[in-house]
């Protein structure tokens, strides 16, 4: 044995400097290549003082000119109000989707009248809502995959929910909900988008434009889950038919999907179970201390299946408030479809694995994230396993009896999606990691229910996404950390930095940081499909149509059919704008005259985009192929208003212009 | 007591032979569940330890890492082995089971001497099977592994070596209850063919087992007591028992000394909620077990209270203290309940408390010690083991955290958005779990982190975001840290911390950027780093540290490779590496001005006791076969450092080595060795591969330790390696590759030596490399190569030349005119060489050192030596 030793240390010595060589540029990895790499790529490395690894990141994130990228990210622009669209792996920005906040490129929120109805479906409190705070992104799900047809946005800010058709990438939806000042939770879809699931997110009273005093908050403050049915037909959220399940006070966070199994099933985390109010200034602890003293908050177990049947079939007794249907507590508690189960406090994700048989759930303030069994939880409920009610007279289940297991990861578990190897991804905020872990079986043999690896990521990671992560087949392969802070991840560029998304290879047997991916805005989620899922069209199916309606635009103009007409004090403009031309490109009205624009983008080529920009009247639009857009407005001032195409169009799209003339009132009434 | 000696009496002897049978059938049925065997490998970076646990017919425990590591060696998984055997275990125990219980059946045809017979024998069969299975692993090696052991054995009881891997095998419980079953059967075996019997034995065993029946006990409730008391009054419970749940709500004291309070396992068993209630020498035990109702030994929910000497067990929660300003916790002895970590609560919980004062408690096998909105807290002479977050702070600013001690948590100390604390002179050990942080700081500020020991955490300290404000630094100051995987990992955009007078001894890693990025605006200066090369004057090195090691390198992106780590050839290739960069590593950081030896800290609070882990057996009394001793496992720590010893005076030989050993993996390579090398002398060290030549020469400079006393040029090696390396010019056995030109390389090393760059042309023209200073190196020829290695051996005229085997590579002219620029040189300096060839010791040597494994030195003249080995080759 003793000889041994010397055996040991040669052969490693060996080994070590035969792995050593092979990590050496120009003597192993790139020997590789088949030797003949060429030397300006050697030289390229040992200038940038690329490591091995490096240039295999880089060699798996390039997507050389005219190639395309294998997945479509859409991030949510937080409080910049949109979504924007990223290829993966190259972590390219490809589209800006502007949801819930005004964006002059596309002509959103510019003066056209589709967007004016869109934001006016979204009055908050009878006000106009120019901006929204897009949270949580989802995609339409068929049989619990993604089908690419409908991307949904929730506006945490106002309670509002946004619809964007993948045909186009556009909005077609706004809708308010007139119960709630705030959402954030649930924003998902249930597995065959039969609803989405929109959960408050602070407790108001109900509806929150009545006023209900602070200290009556147990009282009178509620909080609330709206299901709504989604017509895929139309593309379209039906308010009409929308239920609301009336919830305790507590603040809801994140919510879960039931699949496969659990199908037929919500669950929903809260946070603040103590109904903490603020009152810094009358000598109240702040909200974060008063909220976070509890060792256990709630999460709510909602049969939502249930619910529906019983409804359809007037078993339940609902409230009308605003127009809502509302199933109180009691109510909900009655039929069986409300039931809280303890978990550890400030939790963020409920997250339900791919067979939809656990959620898995995780505390930003407990190490473990704690995966509850909906067998166990079925069973409880059936033999009754309670613990009490919590004020409300919602029975507890008891935690041991639906807890499956609980799974050390460190600091700050936030939120976890699945790959598809069957493995587990959670973002650890204040680890600033990503952690694998281990379901109830070990894909390589592993132990059940085991942490497997870490990776740091930079920083504060908050969601992560997995390649279709959350549906009942995830993708995997790609892995992307939304983190909240960049600190030194890009070149400074002021104090307000940029949000920094950072791509994971998980397709190996350990994970990868490939790329880090600088963001403007602050994406709190994102979701993940194939490319190939989606079927945009590159221009529209037929010119002269509404952009919100997809239908025919009544005020479509063919080209040679140009014309002005006057109705007294509205002057009507049928225009056409083709390369490089707006007909007419002269208007003349009088001060005090209502304009309205039609204008048609007679261009059948693809990319053959117009835009509309008015000088002076806050007005630009973006005329897509075949697009008719409306706009109007007074023309209350006097003068000479240019305008031209902003879309760069053609060879002479500088000469692309026209005038808006205003005579004085005065003088157009002399003259005439 | 009588002796039954009637006849009628065969009957019953028999009947108790049978229950004997039948109990034996039991313990061996039951030891099918139960472990028969472990094995227990430790290795440096595997400090405690992979497991491998034999059932009958399965392996548990770390399996799959243990394979891993095999995989590397060749040998079989641990699943391959002994197939057949585990797959017949149990209906082949189902049949001794059988036999167990018909043993002493009059009926049964088989003679009870025949059964008694094969149940005795299994624990032996079982022993040799595996001892030939375990043979056969390490005998029958996979030749395409990427690691060439030769076969070795590893003992099956006590402790064995492979390499650096430390094995620890013995018997578990499973093992005993075979062995129970055969003692049982031989007892039943005597019963039946001795004639007398001992009734009292029987009886005995009676009584034993009726003791078991527990005793009932009903106690008084408290809380009457509690309520006929008036504000301010002193209650002395004495040593009596109550029965809780009670609720203090008014200023008392409650004296007791050992007094139970028990809270029957509902609720939390005391509540205070008066000012003013001072609680003292009570036992809290039972509380429920609901997190939400947040069950706890000791709930305060007011301010001014204090508690001293109590002692609470079987507790979810132990001191829960919310709104409790100026609360003290003092002398306490706090132990959870036995749950899975996730469902235990916090042993002490401080939430929204100012100035609370925690001190002198031990809490064993809870969840966390929080600190949560409590500015102006104290927490001092604390012991945390086996917990979660042996202490965790979160927007709790101004604290001092002074002598405790955390062990084995999943996390020592977590400083989270906090500010102001000072952290002096804790322990922080073995904290291994998934974050496996000693101390951790997130978004914190304005910290001193003094005089604290870190020692075997994966990570000792992490800092993510700390300081917040770059501005409000943190100071790290006297630290040691030694022995962890990691000694301070930072993530790459942390910056306003500095480091000094610190102690990073032997850490798998010094220091880690997690991730990629450039670490900057962290202070560095002044700390003692084990790894130094350099040289120094006056404590202090010449040149900077730096760490950009390759191998941490390397194991930052395969993990795999700690396998390596603390090996030779990692030894070897980092210090290939530290002076040939092969590509160029970005450096992680730099100390300009490192300590060349440890700093004297302050004292700490005391360490660990040796940790002996003894396995406990259970097993009927009195059948336990007295020679089932309890196997105790320890895990030896490496030796921190050598004790200082004066240098002796520099007179007379340049080189003195005194009874020198080295041994490797229990095996010796040298031992009581004597020698001495004189100013200008050429000392030939000759011998087979692997007698130790190369390692002494690496005991010379310092890079590996031995025992007995080494002194170059009068400079004690193991005390003061790099003052003695400053002396020592060293060329090792092969030029490894670089990619500057040779004027480039020398003005390296140079700047390594910190010596001018103007002898550069001399030194390269008395190596025959005169007008090659352009010449890239990669493209000299391998004699040209070696001369520049020599070269650079030469750079600051060094009065000693260390050569390990300078001309094995060459052909036969390149190692002539090498040898030819060594016999010049010779007489100017000592040389200490290694070789092959005969006539290079003809050339070179004053003397030969001649060294085989087994064998004691000869120290012989050249001539004599020569003549020497020609007999030998004749023979």
């Amino acid at each position: 044995m003793n000889k041994n030793t010397k055996a040991l240390s040669l052969t490693a010595a060996a080994a070590l400097t035969v792995f050593a060589l092979a990590q050496v540029p120009g003597k192993g990895v790139l020997a590789q290549f088949g030797g003949g790499l060429p030397a300006g790529l050697e030289a390229v490395i040992k200038a940038r003082e690329l490591s091995p690894d490096d240039v295999e990141a880089a060699l798996k994130t390039y997507v050389p000119p005219g190639s395309y990228d294998e997945f479509l990210l859409f991030a949510s622009g937080g409080q910049a109000g949109n979504i924007e669209v990223l290829g993966v792996p190259s972590m390219r920005l490809i589209k800006n989707i502007a949801v819930f906040s005004k964006d002059s490129w596309q002509g959103y929120g510019i003066g056209d009248d589709d967007s004016k109805r869109l934001f006016k479906q979204g009055m908050a409190a009878g006000k106009l809502q120019e901006w929204g705070d897009v949270h949580h992104p989802a995609l339409s799900l068929t049989n619990g995959q993604y089908d690419g047809q409908f991307l949904f946005a929730n506006d945490k800010a106002n309670g509002r929910i946004g619809v964007v058709d993948l045909r186009d990438f556009k909005t077609r939806q706004i809708v308010k909900n007139p119960l709630i000042a705030t959402n954030h939770c649930g924003a998902k879809l249930t597995e065959n988008s039969e609803y989405y699931v929109e959960g408050a997110q602070f407790g108001n009273p109900m509806p929150f434009t009545n006023y209900a005093p602070m200290d009556k908050y147990k009282e009178l403050y509620r909080g609330s889950v709206t299901f709504w049915p989604f017509n895929r037909a139309q593309g379209k959220l039906d308010q009409t038919k929308t239920f609301t399940l009336e919830l305790p006070p507590y603040y809801q966070d994140l919510g879960g999907m039931g699949k496969k199994v659990s199908h037929g099933w919500v669950f929903i985390n809260t946070y603040n179970a103590e109904m903490a109010t603020p009152g810094a200034l009358e000598g109240k602890p702040a909200m974060e201390i008063q909220a976070s003293q509890r060792e256990m908050d709630y999460m709510h177990v909602i049969h939502w299946k249930k619910a529906e049947e019983l409804l359809a079939a007037g078993k339940l007794k609902v409230n009308v408030i605003s127009g809502m249907r509302v199933i109180p507590i009691a109510a909900a508690v009655e039929a069986g479809i409300l039931y809280n189960i303890p978990e550890p406090k400030s939790p963020h994700g409920a997250d339900v694995t791919p067979d939809g048989r656990f959620v898995v759930v995780s505390g930003k303030l407990d190490p473990h994230v704690t995966i509850f069994s909906f067998a166990k939880i079925q069973k409880a409920i059936a033999d009754k396993t309670f613990d009490g009610k919590d004020e409300f007279g919602i029975p507890i289940i008891k935690f041991d009896a639906a807890v499956e297991a609980q799974v050390e990861l460190g600091l700050g578990p936030l939120h976890t999606e699945y790959d598809d190897k069957g493995y587990a991804y959670t973002s650890m905020f204040l680890d600033s990691s990503v952690n694998k872990w281990t379901l109830d079986k070990g894909p390589r043999g592993e132990k059940p229910w085991t942490m497997v690896e870490s990776l740091p990521v930079h920083y504060n990671t908050g969601h992560l996404t997995v390649a279709g992560g959350d549906t009942v087949k995830p993708y995997g392969k790609y892995l992307v950390t939304l983190n909240k802070w960049s600190l030194d991840r890009a070149l400074p560029v002021g104090p307000l930095h940029p949000q920094n998304l950072q791509l994971i290879d998980i397709s190996g047997e350990t994970m990868k940081l490939l790329a880090d991916a600088p963001v403007v805005g602050e994406p709190h989620y994102a979701v993940m499909a194939p490319a190939k899922l989606f079927k945009p069209w590159k221009v529209y199916p037929e010119v002269g149509l509404n952009g919100l309606t997809l239908k025919k635009s009544p005020t479509a103009t063919e080209p040679g059919r140009e014309r002005i007409v006057r109705n007294g004090r509205d002057v009507h403009v049928f225009m056409t704008a083709i390369r490089s031309r707006f007909v007419p490109d002269r208007i003349d009205v009088r001060e005090g005259d209502r304009v309205h624009l039609h204008i048609t983008n007679v261009d059948r080529a693809q990319d053959a985009t117009h835009g509309f920009a008015l000088s002076a009247h806050n007005i630009n639009l973006s005329l897509d192929p075949g697009l008719t857009v409306d706009v109007d407005f007074t023309a209350d001032r006097s003068g000479v208003f240019p305008f031209y195409c902003s879309e760069f169009c053609s060879a002479l799209h500088m000469e692309m212009m026209g005038y808006l003339t205003v005579a004085k009132a005065k003088a157009a009434g002399a003259g005439g | 007591m009588s002796l039954m000696r009637a006849p009628a009496k065969d009957y019953s002897r028999r009947r108790l032979a049978a229950a004997l049978g039948v109990l034996a059938g039991l313990l061996l049925a039951v030891s099918a569940f139960l472990p028969y065997w472990q094995a227990r490998l430790f290795a440096p970076q595997y400090r405690d330890g992979l497991t491998a646990t034999m059932y009958l017919h399965r392996v548990a425990g770390d399996v799959d890492e243990i394979d891993n590591l095999n995989h590397y060696v060749g040998v079989a998984k641990l699943g391959s082995l002994a197939r057949w055997e585990r797959r017949l275990a149990l209906p082949g125990l189902a049949a001794l089971v059988l036999l167990c219980v018909t043993a002493f059946r009059r009926a049964c045809p088989v003679p009870s001497g025949a059964k008694v017979a094969a149940v005795a024998s299994f624990p032996l069969v079982f022993l040799a099977d595996m001892k030939y299975w375990m043979h056969q692993a390490s005998t029958v090696l996979d030749p395409t592994a990427p690691l060439k052991l030769k076969p070795f054995v590893i003992p099956l009881l006590g402790t064995g070596k492979v390499g650096q891997f430390r094995s620890e095998m013995g018997p578990m419980p499973g093992f005993y209850l075979a062995l129970a079953a055969a003692a049982l059967l031989l007892g039943g075996l005597w019963l039946i063919r001795s004639r007398r019997l001992s009734g009292g034995a029987g009886l005995a065993a009676a009584l034993a087992f009726a003791s078991l029946a527990p005793a009932a006990s009903a106690r008084p409730s408290l809380q009457p007591l509690l309520d006929r008391a008036v504000p301010g009054e002193t209650l002395d419970l004495g040593s009596a028992s109550y029965a809780g749940p009670a609720v203090i709500a008014k200023a008392l004291t409650v004296k007791g000394s050992g007094a139970l309070i028990d809270g029957g396992g509902r609720g939390t068993v005391l509540t205070v909620s008066a000012p003013g209630v001072v609680l003292e020498g009570l036992t809290l035990r039972g509380s429920g077990e609901s997190l939400l109702a947040e069950d706890s030994g000791l709930k305060v929910s007011t301010a001014g209270v204090t508690a001293r000497r109590l002692r609470l067990e079987d507790v979810l929660f132990g001191v829960f203290a919310s709104n409790a300003a100026g609360f003290v916790l003092e002398d306490s002895v706090l132990v959870g309940k036995s749950l899975e970590l996730g469902r235990r609560g916090d042993l002490v919980r401080v939430w929204n408390s100012d100035r609370v004062r925690l001190s002198g408690n031990r809490l064993e096998g809870g969840r966390d010690m929080v600190l949560w909105f409590s500015t102006g807290s104290v927490v001092e002479r604390n012991e945390a083991f086996g917990g979660r977050y042996g202490l965790h702070f979160m927007y709790t600013n101004g604290a001092r955290v002074t002598e405790n001690v955390f062990r084995d948590n999943s996390v020592g100390l977590y400083v989270m958005y906090s500010s102001g604390l000072v952290l002096e002179r804790n322990r922080f050990e073995r904290h291994r779990g998934p974050s496996g942080v000693g101390l951790g700081l997130k978004e914190s500020d304005s910290l001193t982190v003094r005089d604290n020991a870190f020692r075997d955490n994966r990570q000792a300290v992490f800092v993510d975001q700390s300081p917040l404000v770059a501005t409000n630094r943190n100071l790290f100051e006297g630290n040691a840290f030694s022995y962890n995987d990691v000694g301070v990992a930072l993530m790459p955009g942390v910056r306003g911390n500095a480091f000094t007078a610190n102690s990073f001894i032997e850490n798998l890693q010094q220091i880690s950027v997690r991730g990629g990025g450039t670490l900057a605006g962290n202070d560095w200066a002044g700390n003692y780093w084990s790894d130094y090369a350099g040289y120094g004057r006056e404590g202090r090195g010449t040149v900077p540290y730096r760490a950009e090691r390759l191998v941490e390198r390397l194991a930052d992106s395969r993990p795999a490779l700690r396998f390596f780590l603390y090996t030779p050839a990692a030894q070897a290739l980092e210090l290939a590496a530290r002076t040939f960069p092969l590509f160029k590593p970005k450096p992680l950081m730099t100390d300009e001005t490192p300590l060349l030896q440890a700093p004297a800290r302050a004292g700490l609070p005391a360490g660990p006791r040796p940790a002996l882990v003894l396995a406990a057996l259970w097993l009927p009394v009195g059948l336990l076969p007295a020679s089932a001793a309890a196997l105790a496992l320890g895990l030896r720590r490496r030796r921190l450092a050598a004790p200082v010893r004066a240098s002796a005076a520099a007179a007379g030989p340049v080189v003195v080595g005194e009874e020198l050993a080295k041994s490797f993996g229990g095996r010796t390579l040298f031992s009581g060795l004597s020698f001495s090398a004189l100013p200008g002398e050429c000392l030939v060290l000759w011998g087979s591969n692997g007698a130790g030549k190369s390692t002494l020469l690496r005991c010379l400079l310092g890079l590996e330790s031995c025992t007995g006393a080494l002194r170059v040029a009068g400079v004690d090696v193991s005390s003061d390696p790099a003052k003695a390396r400053e002396r020592v010019g060293y060329l090792s056995q092969e030029y490894a590759g670089y990619d500057w030109t040779v004027r480039q390389a020398m003005e390296f090393v140079c700047d390594v030596r910190g010596v001018p760059t103007a002898g550069i042309s001399d030194v390269l023209a008395r190596c025959g490399l005169a007008g090659e200073e352009a010449k890239a190196a990669p493209a000299l020829s391998g004699g040209m190569k070696q001369k520049l290695a020599l070269a650079l051996a030469l750079v600051g005229d060094p009065a000693i030349l260390v050569l390990d085997e300078p001309t094995s590579s060459l052909d036969l002219k390149s190692r002539r005119e090498l040898t030819a620029i060594l016999s010049l040189l010779k007489g100017t300096r000592t040389i200490i060489m290694t070789s092959h060839h005969l006539d290079e010791v003809s050339a070179l040597a004053d003397r030969v050192l001649w060294l085989e494994a087994d064998q004691p030195a000869r120290m012989m003249r050249p001539a004599a030596f020569l003549s020497a080995v020609s007999r030998e080759a004749a023979q």
